[in-house]
């Protein structure tokens, strides 16, 4: 039976049943795993942590920029960038994320010999639908800005910077200091909020897990293009920072003047956001469509510095929740950042953040994990 | 394939046993054959396989229906023939739904929901007869034909998730060859018993539109089909 078997493939073999098509599939978009996963390849035994949210982000690669102070054998800490490419299977359902070294050039440009921490990265494309905006907007629409936090000048201030979109800093623009935002107290861990429409609406996280299904494809481009959209038609940005001019660190928000980035704004109206800081230690604000993920060791947690977030709806952020022991440990989990993947590609999204747990590589190391897109995490065991 | 060899052993011998014939009988009958067969088509390599691998087809053992007619030359030695078949195979959901298990785990609970592969083969091929020894033969033959394939609705919902797969039904006419071996036996000078055992093989494709981008994908079909069936000289 054998030999009639080989003598029939063979023979099918000559028949020229071709095929080059693929197998078929057993998801029909890619899920971000919900196990907190060490992100192995690009920690080191040193301290990882702070990391940005992507420079972009390209169907299933990123950039992914972080402090380290792996290049100074402790010393500080300096920036250190990969490029990342999400490998999803959706035949045997496996996740993975292949790093790869990529020195971008305004990574070296901003780094000195002091401590670089919270970059920050935005990628500030206005098309045509914003023929309001004023002229100085419009001539800085194609570089984006990069915030990060540097004790250069003695304590820890805001600086920024901004870059071409190939990673390059704008040719005599070097880093200066926010100085509308900094005081002689440490202030670090900027991030932009634009309040979009999608705002308005409620997000509890009471839709059906099918609707997640019908926001994917062309649909779901759509939706996020006109978001975009609506997002820049508001006119006016705030960002969100640390700052521990109050006795300990709590969160700031600064909203810029209309039709101004907030970094141009001749005046910034600073505010304590009372609804999110507490006694505790309040840090490391990041916010992606109207999700703000940070960092507390306030009560109510795991221990030691455990994640939080909060959504912003009707224009309040609503009470901040803890993610839960799927996330955090009795250890400290640090500088939380939303990874936003292509709705048309995966269900939810990806949080990256920090934490010295056991089990790494060594210090502080960079962790990701699934997060479901409602406003809740994929790993509080609902 | 042990089991195979077996049981082809086995009903040789009843079929031998049963039937004692002069060896008369086989010498005289007609070069032109209509026969008719049932049995079961199972499923082997990949399209058997029930894992969240490649190819994968999660098939399970189901019935087959055959029939043809069969020409032989002036020395009814070699000869040709023209099939028709049936084949229905169950899709493993009891296995599609426990690797979803294992996938999930203890994110919500996963629910399936599947239908089983058909397929109707039409094919021409040749044909070899061998002496008869106690008016039974053995005939091999290897033939090609075209397939219509049937690919089965696919449904998969999580609890958390939503629904997290659906492939829909779709049909797709293929290129298609078997190759096999029949044990015949003469009743009389019109009529005959045979089992065959017959390796069928295709790859048709069908398009998921429920997945991003209308994903294209085949799925690699091959049976072994063991029939018991009658022929009717004429």
């Amino acid at each position: 039976m054998q030999t009639l078997k080989q003598i029939f493939l063979i023979f099918l073999a000559l028949l020229g049943t071709q095929s080059c098509h693929e197998s078929r599939l057993n998801l029909d978009i890619a899920i971000v795993p919900r196990e907190v996963t060490n992100f192995t390849e690009v920690n080191s035994s040193y301290d990882d942590y702070n990391s940005a949210g992507p420079l972009y982000f390209a169907g299933d690669a990123f950039s992914l920029v972080f402090s380290s102070n792996r290049n100074s054998n402790r010393a500080d800490f300096d920036l250190v960038s990969y490029q990342c490419y999400i490998n999803y299977d959706q035949v045997n359902i496996s996740f993975d994320i292949w790093p790869d070294s990529w020195e971008y050039p305004m990574v070296d440009s901003v780094n000195s010999t002091h401590n670089e921490w919270g970059p920050y990265l935005t990628f500030d494309i206005l098309g045509s639908h914003t023929p309001d905006y004023d002229p100085e907007w419009e001539t800085l629409h194609d570089t984006s800005r990069f915030f990060f936090s540097s004790d250069r000048a003695g304590n820890q201030d805001i600086y920024y910077c901004y870059y071409s979109p190939g990673g390059a800093l704008i040719p005599g623009q070097w880093p200066v200091s926010f100085s509308s935002l900094n005081t002689e107290f440490e202030e670090g861990y900027l991030c932009l909020h634009q309040e979009t429409a999608t705002s308005q609406e409620t997000a509890t996280g009471q839709e059906t897990a099918t609707s997640q299904k019908a926001a994917t494809g062309q649909e779901a481009a759509t939706k996020q293009e006109s978001a975009t959209k609506l997002a820049y038609s508001s006119n006016r940005e705030t960002c969100y920072f640390t700052s521990d001019r109050n006795g300990n660190f709590d969160i700031y928000s600064a909203a810029g003047e209309v039709n101004r980035r907030v970094e141009t704004s001749g005046t910034l109206q600073v505010a304590r956001v009372e609804l999110l800081s507490s006694a505790a230690d309040d840090k490391c604000p990041y916010i992606v469509n109207d999700m703000m993920v940070f960092t507390s060791d306030r009560e109510g947690g795991q221990g030691g510095f455990d994640l939080w977030y909060s959504v912003y709806s009707n224009g309040t952020w609503s009470a901040p929740e803890n993610f839960g022991p799927g996330i955090n440990t009795e250890y400290d989990e640090y500088r939380p950042v939303i990874i936003p993947l292509q709705p048309d590609l995966f269900v939810n999204d990806m949080l990256i953040f920090s934490s010295n747990r056991p089990g790494g590589k060594g210090g502080f190391d960079l962790y990701y994990v699934g997060m479901d897109k409602r406003g809740t995490t994929a790993a509080t065991g609902l | 394939m042990n089991i195979s060899r077996t049981i082809v052993i086995l009903l040789t011998a009843v079929l031998v046993s049963a039937c004692p014939k002069s060896l008369s009988a086989q010498d005289s009958i007609q070069r032109n054959a209509f026969h008719f067969s049932a049995g079961a088509a199972a499923p082997y390599d990949e399209f058997a396989a029930s894992t969240f691998t490649y190819r994968a087809g999660f098939a399970l053992t189901g019935i087959n229906l055959d029939g043809g007619v069969i020409h032989y030359g002036r020395r009814k030695i070699l000869g040709v023939y023209a099939d028709a078949g049936y084949a229905f195979l169950p899709f493993n959901e009891k296995r599609y739904l426990a690797e979803y298990d294992r996938i999930f785990e203890d994110v919500g609970t996963m629910s399936v929901s599947t239908e089983g592969y058909h397929y109707l083969r039409a094919e021409v091929g040749f044909l070899i007869r061998t002496i008869a020894i106690l008016d039974t033969r053995i005939i091999l033959q290897a033939g090609v034909g075209y397939t219509l394939f049937r690919h089965p609705y696919l449904s998969a919902i999580n609890t958390y998730w939503g629904i997290v797969n659906t492939v829909n039904s779709d049909l797709d006419f293929q290129l298609s060859g078997s190759a096999g071996i029949r044990l015949e036996h003469a009743l009389d000078e019109s009529a005959g018993i045979y089992l065959s055992y017959q390796l069928f093989a295709s790859k048709p494709d069908f398009s998921d539109t429920e997945s991003y981008r209308d994903h294209r994908f085949y799925v690699p079909v091959r049976t072994q089909q063991i029939n018991i069936g009658f022929t009717r000289y004429f």
